[in-house]
């Protein structure tokens, strides 16, 4: 099978190489065109299977709320009176805007300060009162003329933080004041809920530049607002500053700041592959161009594949180009290095071609099927940003390599039939060189002691493997200094709050009654990582608790009705009114509750039916941009179970990044695996030797060990990205050891064999850290990290390819020598040998 | 009920018709108190009051285990504090009276009980305040010993639950006059 299709292949270039090149010509055309209607997708979360729990638990959320997150409008000043009179200014433009479903600076919150006291649980009630008591008889005894004391003492503080910091918020909203206002008093923001998704970039691009042009050209009350993501506010009390965050501006950061970097990280990946080629190749122009050329018909075809097979790229498959670059260019480069040895040798050029197929076609297609087996045993991941990568990269591998083994060849023989010699000497090949004549033996002097030096140094460095740590902060991913993001992280710490929360759907009332207890009272130790719930029944309290905190207020008055209140002092007046209101609270009902209110933890009227219920929001106590504290999160509040049998799930962003990540952490074992067994197989087959298959993947092994011990030791770390580059590199590393060892099986030392193909294996694999290496300049740090494990693997297979396992293969050689030598001298022919 | 208008009552002593004019009634001691402190003759205004009595009322049973030393100094400095803490702050809320009216004195064991009604006028309402004096003594003289606010503990029950118990519980009459030292230094201090 394998020679047959080699024989055709021969077959074709050589009679029809002007109709391989005019196919290959129209099939790019065609292909460039389909490749220039992909689009990216840069979120992460549209990768997941939309099928997923999870995922369809968000699009309800979605449906019920009116889509996911905000765009948040933040405004930064000294003065916050300032700061509300601006943010009004906007709400009241934007509540006229029909493109915009919501705006809000404010929620009304004096329903909870009127019936503050019915929230409160009774014991807290009581020490309430029991606190306010002792101090309103210690300010009548210490106002009375005849106070004095024989031991001075300090007057009795009233200190109620304790007891009202558990109920001064509602969700994450202040109650001491109705605007988003930040604890400092120098912040405050503007909610804004387009009637778009957040992924509908564009619309949000449009949005913002609207709202900034509107808010730079105003002058309310001489004020001047400028955007500005520092987190100090302006030294002028008259210069507002402002910037946007929230869902929809974060995503359209995230998607820009992305594709902004992608571009060059393909082009430094060509130049680097170019330069590569040029220190090799030196003034073989002609072979560059024919290697780049074949290159990028390939990558063409691959993208073209891409569009019609998936018709997007994603934030991984967004850099295959360059990876496709430095991987596909290895194909074009052993088989002019090959050429180039059969040309020297003396053959005509359609002989040397054929040679070059035949006895480098078979490893390049080793190479390929190890490296395509690595991309393909990524399809089966359930994140599609995996899989697809898996399946691009994995088909393009395998495109890339044809695509050069058909163009090259076929361009120089097509040349050769229009201008014979041309060729030859654009190749810089025009007679017979020494590699024609006969050369003596060369032999690795001492290969015992090489390998045991090298042994030693590979594992000195791979005994550092296991100290290899993981990096489960997300947030270590990301695009660094993204203005949006940064202003995100100065609301979370000017508001005192964590983060966005996980959403609990239930059908009714009773439902929502129950997901509530689950929660409250709260559990500690099942929900560590729970810091508030929001439901409909956080705004009723229970029934009972009511009454029984009345019956305490009642008792109360009746006890403060005794107090004389003139004798309260000025200094206290205040507080003794907000005293008198906290008193006025009396038991409500649900029908009692604001319709603002309710609405925030009910459906939108534009709900689908199937979607009508409750909403449930749990906020998480823990930093979500830790993964381990978000996997913790999630295992805690996913899954819930009520006493009566009926199974709640939360969803949100926590959840699906939950997800994520056990997706990532699986596929990266399970693909590794995947790899190791497929590569051992195809080495079976391929090599059709026990031994020699464990010669070929011995680089591999221990180049590994030996890259993880280079990650431990720069100190870098594993993350939930970098982990899927294992298989790659595990596919691609082999190709060292293949190359090498199908040149020693043709009957060569390892040092001739080295000496052929070893030039080869380094310039590719310089072309393939090069495609790596250009993502050193993504501005994603887990693109970044990607790039430096993989050239830490590759460099790793190719130093233990050259110091490992080429003194193996020369003690092999020399027993196949020895032994070769004694059959010689049983027939008789010893003399005749060198 | 408060004790801040004690000074009113006290000072209401002064203009009211006496209930027993043309002899020194229990009344008496009550408004010469009261004008000595409003014209700052505080001395006058302490020879009013019984120190020995309101020894006995403050220490109870441990009052007789007092040396005489020990009583006269507790008596000494129970008046310099008094006088120092609380005479400014009367002096103050004298200038409030409206009008007082007395009733017929009783006796209260070894004590006369003199009940007055305190007739204040807020700028909204008018408000009445029975105070209780407190006297010892008899015809030929009395002597200011305690006031009570009704509903309120008197002034001596208060100063003696939250101040002069816990003193002796913690150090005996030694603690007790260490600690009444202290405070007269400082307020001497501050003066």
């Amino acid at each position: 099978m394998k020679t047959l299709i080699l024989k055709l292949w021969i077959r074709l270039l050589l009679e029809r190489p002007g109709t391989v090149l005019l196919l290959m010509v129209a099939l790019a055309g065609a292909s460039i065109l389909a490749a220039s209607r992909l689009t990216l997708d840069t979120n992460q979360l549209n990768l997941l299977d939309q099928d997923l729990r999870q995922v369809t638990d968000v699009q309800r959320v979605t449906d019920m709320s009116g889509g996911a997150g905000y765009l948040i409008l933040a405004l930064r000043g000294q003065d916050p009176v300032k700061l509300k009179a601006v943010a009004d200014e906007v709400v009241k433009e934007l509540s006229v805007d029909p493109e915009i479903r919501e705006a809000n600076a404010k929620i009304d919150t004096s329903f909870f300060r009127k019936n503050a006291a019915m929230f409160m649980a009774t014991a807290d009630l009581e020490e309430v009162r029991r606190r306010v008591m002792t101090k309103l008889r210690d300010v009548a005894k210490r106002a009375s003329p005849f106070f004095f004391e024989i031991k001075k003492s300090e007057p009795v503080k009233l200190d109620l933080d304790d007891i009202l910091a558990k109920y001064q918020k509602v969700g994450k909203k202040d109650l001491n004041d109705d605007y988003y206002l930040s604890q400092d008093h120098q912040m405050v923001l503007v909610m804004i809920k387009p009637r778009w998704d957040s992924n509908q970039l564009q619309k949000t691009a449009d949005l913002v530049k609207r709202l900034r042009a509107q808010l730079t050209q105003q002058q309310t009350g001489g004020l001047s607002l400028v955007e500005d993501y520092n987190e100090a506010p302006a030294s002028d009390p008259q210069v507002i500053e402002f910037g946007f965050t929230g869902t929809y501006q974060t995503n359209y950061d995230d998607s820009n700041d992305i594709s902004r970097s992608l571009p060059p990280v393909s082009g430094i990946a060509f130049l680097g592959v170019l330069i590569t080629l040029l220190a090799f190749f030196r003034r073989q122009f002609m072979m560059i161009l024919l290697m780049v050329l074949g290159m990028l018909f390939g990558m063409a075809f691959t993208f073209g594949f891409a569009w019609a097979a998936i018709g997007q790229l994603n934030i991984i498959t967004g850099i295959l180009g360059g990876i496709l670059m430095g991987f596909g260019i290895d194909f074009g480069i052993h088989f002019a290095y090959r050429l180039r040895i059969e040309l020297t040798r003396g053959l005509s050029l359609p002989a040397a071609v054929e040679q070059t197929v035949s006895n480098s076609g078979p490893a390049a297609f080793a190479s390929a099927a190890g490296t395509g087996a690595a991309f393909f045993s990524l399809v089966f991941s359930e994140f599609r940003g995996f899989s697809e990568f898996g399946l691009l990269a994995g088909v393009g591998t395998f495109v890339v390599g044809a695509s050069l083994y058909l163009f090259v060849p076929a361009v120089l023989l097509f040349l050769e039939k229009l201008m014979p010699g041309l060729p030859r000497r654009l190749l810089g090949t025009t007679g017979v060189e020494e590699h024609a004549a006969p050369r003596p033996h060369r032999e690795m002097k001492r290969p015992g002691l090489i390998l045991g030096v090298a042994s030693a140094v590979t594992l000195a460095i791979a005994a550092f493997a296991p100290t290899v740590t993981f990096e489960y902060n997300t947030r270590a991913l990301m695009i660094e200094g993204q203005a949006s993001v940064r202003l995100q992280d100065e609301i979370r710490d000017r508001f005192a709050i964590s983060s966005d929360p996980v959403a609990i759907y239930s059908k009714d009332l009773a439902q929502a009654e129950e997901v509530y207890r689950l929660f409250e009272p709260k559990d500690p130790k099942r929900f560590s990582t729970v810091d508030q719930v929001l439901s409909i029944h956080s705004f009723l309290p229970p029934t009972e608790q009511q009454a029984r905190n009345a019956a305490v207020l009642t008792a109360w008055k009746e006890e403060l009705a005794t107090v004389d209140t003139s004798k309260i002092p000025d200094d206290f007046r205040d507080r003794w009114q907000q005293l008198q209101t906290f008193l006025e609270g009396s038991p409500f009902g649900m029908s009692d509750l604001p319709p603002h209110l309710t609405a925030m933890v009910t459906h939108l009227p534009s709900a689908k039916p199937e979607n009508h219920g409750y909403l449930t929001y749990v906020y998480a106590g823990v930093d979500l941009w830790d993964g381990l504290m978000m996997l913790k999160f999630a295992d805690q509040v996913e899954n819930l179970s009520a006493p009566s049998g009926q199974e709640y799930h939360a969803a949100g962003l926590p959840i699906l990044m939950a997800k994520l990540a056990r997706i990532v952490l699986h596929d990266g074992r399970t693909t590794v695996a995947m790899t190791a067994v497929m590569l051992i197989l195809i080495m079976m087959l391929d090599l059709r030797s026990a031994r020699d298959a464990a010669i070929a993947l011995l680089p591999l092994g221990l180049g590994m060990a030996v890259m993880l011990g280079l990650v431990a030791l720069a100190g870098f770390r594993l993350n939930f990205m970098n982990i899927i580059v294992f298989p790659i590199i595990l596919g691609y590393g082999v190709s060292h050891g293949v190359y090498l060892l199908h040149r020693f099986r043709e009957g060569v030392g390892p040092m001739e064999a080295l000496r052929s193909v070893g030039t080869a294996v380094a310039c590719s694999t310089l072309t393939s850290l090069a495609g790596w290496g250009a993502l050193f300049f993504a501005a994603h740090k887990g693109l970044q990290s990607m790039g430096i494990v993989a050239c830490f693997g590759m460099a790793a297979t190719l130093v233990v390819s050259f110091t490992v396992m080429l003194p193996v293969l020369e003690l092999l050689h020399q027993r196949r020598r020895a032994k070769t030598l004694v059959e010689a001298d049983a027939s008789g022919l010893g003399e005749t040998r060198a | 009920m408060s004790r801040a208008f004690a000074s009113l009552a006290i000072a209401l002593a002064l203009c009211s018709t006496p209930a027993w004019a043309g002899q020194p009634g229990p009344e008496k001691p009550v408004k010469t108190f009261v004008n000595a402190i409003r014209y700052g003759k505080d001395d006058l205004a302490l020879k009013q009051v019984d120190g020995e009595s309101q020894g006995q009322l403050l220490l109870g049973a441990a009052w007789a285990q007092g040396t005489a030393d020990q009583k006269l100094e507790f008596i000494k400095l129970f008046h310099k504090i008094f006088q120092a803490a609380a005479f400014p702050k009367l002096r103050d809320n004298l200038q409030k009276i409206e009008t007082i009216l007395y009733n017929v004195p009783k006796p209260e064991g070894a004590y006369t009980m003199l009940t007055s009604t305190l007739v204040v006028l807020h700028p909204m309402k008018k408000e009445e305040i029975k105070v209780h004096y407190l006297l010892s003594g008899n015809k030929a003289g009395y002597r200011l010993v305690d006031v009570t606010f009704e509903g309120d503990q008197s002034l001596l029950t208060n100063v003696r639950t939250e101040q002069v118990e816990p003193l002796l519980k913690e150090g005996g009459w030694p603690n007790l006059l260490t600690q009444m030292r202290t405070r007269v230094a400082e307020l001497d201090a501050r003066n």
